[in-house]
């Protein structure tokens, strides 16, 4: 792939600065048109309509977690709770992530296979690469991405309402989520927000990145006879471990 | 282009209706999916929004109507913002010109293959044979234009593309064409070509999608997908190209919550697609993976011309695909009958109006004069629509400009002429009517079921040359309506 970009080089500063005038002349000449369009109708909606009836699931509505497990579940996704307080396990919350992460990628990846971890939170990230152990993707060129069994992110928020994750390359590395076979995805409660108006009203913040993507479910397709198959690009198992 | 969805004009849409109507499988295919896809959709929405459906339907249409009423300056911000994050915004009024940019984009990187996702406007512009004339190899990454491209077929439905294709015929074309081993099992076909596309990503020199939204306060776009085949796309080679028909665009992210939850619950009866991706500029300065080069090609392709239209309306289209599955006409042709990317009722009404309003002017209708009668005018499709596009109201509005240019069939007019003759003369009416029911008996329907006359004799022939006619059988409506009124009478009088 390298070789004809390292050729081409030239070739692409000069068409850039040649095209550029044709470029904003096309451009100028779309808007023109536009412009003569939109006023040969007579303008119908002088305003935005409210968007309240869109939400569904109000802000205080008790118990968001529950829901977004709920709904995660509806669409094809594993839930796992950790509360910290296991009878029996581990004394602390950070032990019980560690433990519970340690083994669903037992459970994926075996001893062998190769876990990209993509953790914003340094907190969680430690834990990520702990539980990972040996089987920590040791760097992350495109090839190793296509390699890894199981890939770990956490989430820039959760909506309790679709049961979807927002996932941005916000220091991530991109498409860690869709990439490997599995997706584990890390969630804190405080995370769930009870609607996607939240997300586009409250939440801009998490589409300030080059790319972000809202998640529900594992891939699918049902192109043939309409029968449904999961895992078709991305991952054919999403699990998500929401801490308390 | 391939003659399925882009045939010669002018396009006479009866042959393959008609080859359609007598194709079982396909009847079978079409019909049970899209009766089985319109129901989910009924119940997903009931479920979930309830008596809210409606108001839901019209925040959608306002929110929508209202972006296209702007549309200049949305354009404007669009273009300032994605340039504000890096991203190269072109122009293109026609479809070739689309490609042209696209393979000027190509030329200087030196790409000779690329991975594409799944666009409508792709196909409309003609972008996979001009690759191809240039050497590009172009890989179709959705598993059903993938199947369809190998095959050399094209899609026949907004959503769904291979829905007149089965297992069978899947599990023989990757026998043929990817040397894999034969099964018909839906799981296996699909693993098959996934192995078969994982390294296919990693080598592209470019990627190519489409996209359903694009978002002026952010400059960014949004692409809906369910496998996922976008994100790869879109992460792994080094330049990126957006194809977006101007009609995409809304205020923002702010807007964008309806329509997110309509599209996915119209087409799939999904409480949102599995992927929802926004894409806002290249990659940036210490980011791992994603494209170096974004390039957004705004195409008019028609489209102005619509906007400046009294059609605007139609530029609302979500392409959810729902009026499709609704329509009781696209479920006996199928998506190919209708000569055009865009099938069923949508289709019907916008594939004239683009091909009218295209640079240098195209012949619309007459090009077309099938479409706008290829409709039962049942407004199921206004009743599904989610941004409340009135279809039939379109559709009326076309057959009509076609009789006033005299491009209505003879045995039309003459049909309608015979039916207000006979209505306005009521012994003659009732005369004619039991001669019907009499004609039908004698086909053997003796039971009250539906009764279809194929071919009508004298002035009815030329109508029933593209429909069947129905036959008046069991309960006669007076006397229906006679021991109703009765009934009534003596409920009344009772109380
Ligand atoms: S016209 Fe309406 S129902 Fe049909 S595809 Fe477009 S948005 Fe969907």
């Amino acid at each position: 792939m390298t070789a004809p970009h390292e050729k081409s080089r030239d070739e692409v500063a000069n068409n850039a600065n040649e095209r550029t005038d044709d470029g904003d002349r096309a451009i100028d000449a779309l808007l023109a048109r536009v412009r003569a369009a939109v006023s040969a109708q007579p303008v119908t909606v002088a305003e935005v309509p409210s968007h309240a009836v869109v939400r569904r699931i109000a802000n205080d509505a008790s118990d968001l977690a529950g829901l977004f497990e709920t709904q995660a579940t509806a669409v094809g996704m594993r839930v796992t709770r950790v509360h910290g307080n296991q009878v029996g396990g581990p004394s602390t919350l950070d032990a019980e992530i560690a433990q519970t992460l340690a083994r669903l990628i037992d459970s994926h990846a075996g001893t062998t296979g190769r876990a990209v971890v993509a953790v914003k939170d340094r907190e969680l990230a430690r834990i990520a690469e702990c539980a990972a152990g040996a089987r920590l993707a040791s760097n992350t060129d495109d090839d190793l991405l296509f390699g890894c069994a199981v890939g770990i992110t956490d989430v820039d928020a959760a909506i309790a309402e679709s049961g979807s994750l927002v996932v941005s390359t916000n220091y991530r590395i991109r498409n860690a989520w869709i990439t490997p076979p599995i997706h584990i995805a890390l969630v804190r409660e405080s995370q769930v927000l009870a609607d996607l108006v939240d997300l586009f009203e409250s939440r801009q913040d998490a589409l300030d990145a080059a790319s972000t993507t809202i998640i529900t479910g594992p891939s699918k397709t049902a192109d043939i006879e309409g029968v449904l198959v999961t895992g078709v690009h991305g991952p054919a198992a999403v699990e998500i471990v929401l801490v308390a | 282009m391939n003659e399925l969805i882009a045939p010669p004009l002018p396009f006479d849409m009866k042959p393959r209706a008609r080859e359609a109507v007598r194709d079982l499988k396909l009847q079978q295919f079409v019909g049970s999916a899209t009766h089985l896809k319109d129901i989910h959709r009924g119940g997903i929405f009931d479920r979930d929004f309830g008596h809210d459906y409606d108001a839901l339907r019209t925040v959608a249409r306002d929110t929508k109507q209202h972006a296209l009423d702007h549309l200049d300056e949305l354009l404007e911000q669009f273009i300032a913002n994605a340039r504000a994050s890096g991203a190269t915004v072109h122009a293109a009024t026609t479809g070739a010109e689309a490609c042209e940019i696209a393979l000027r984009i190509a030329r200087a990187h030196g790409a000779l293959s690329c991975v594409k996702s799944k666009s409508m406007v792709t196909e409309e512009i003609g972008l996979l044979p001009a690759f191809e004339a240039a050497g590009i190899k172009t890989l179709e990454t959705d598993l059903g234009e993938f199947i369809l491209q190998i095959d050399g077929d094209a899609p026949s439905h907004i959503v769904t593309p291979m829905i007149h294709k089965d297992r069978v015929a899947t599990a023989q074309s990757f026998v043929r064409e990817l040397g894999a081993r034969y099964t018909e099992d839906p799981t296996e076909l699909t693993m098959i070509a996934r192995e078969h596309m994982r390294g296919l990503y990693r080598a592209a020199d470019i990627g190519v999608s489409g996209a359903n939204f694009l978002l002026a306060d952010e400059g960014a776009a949004v692409i809906c997908t369910n496998e996922g085949n976008f994100d790869l796309s879109v992460g792994g080679p080094p330049v990126h190209i957006v194809f977006v028909g101007i009609e995409k665009l809304i205020r923002g992210a702010r807007d964008l919550a309806p329509f997110l939850k309509l599209l996915a619950r119209s087409g799939t009866a999904q409480p949102l697609t599995v992927y929802t991706s926004f894409v806002r500029g290249p990659r940036r300065a210490g980011e791992h993976g994603g494209p170096k080069e974004l390039h957004f090609v705004l195409v008019d392709a028609g489209r102005v011309g619509v906007l400046a239209s009294e059609k605007r309306d139609l530029l609302r289209c979500i392409r959810c695909g729902a009026c499709l599955n609704a329509c009781p006409v696209y479920r006996k042709v199928g998506g190919h009958s209708y000569g055009s990317m865009y099938a069923g009722p949508i289709g019907a009404v916008l594939t004239p109006e683009l091909e009218r309003a295209q640079a240098g002017g195209g012949a619309g209708l007459a090009n077309y004069a099938d479409l706008p009668r290829a409709s039962s005018l049942c407004g199921a499709c206004y009743e599904v629509c989610p941004v409340k596009i009135d279809i039939p109201k379109f559709l009326l509005h076309d057959r009509a400009r076609l009789r006033e240019r005299g491009l209505s069939p003879k045995s039309e007019g003459a049909m309608l002429r015979l039916w207000r003759w006979l209505a306005e003369r009521p012994m003659l009416f009732r005369l004619a009517i039991g001669a019907a029911r009499l004609h039908a008996r004698l086909l053997g329907q003796k039971d009250g079921s539906r009764a279809w006359l194929r071919a009508a004799p004298g002035p009815g022939a030329g109508w029933t040359q593209s429909r069947d006619l129905g036959m008046p059988t069991g309960e006669r409506f007076r006397d229906w309506f006679a021991t109703h009124a009765a009934k009534r009478d003596t409920k009344r009088g009772a109380r």
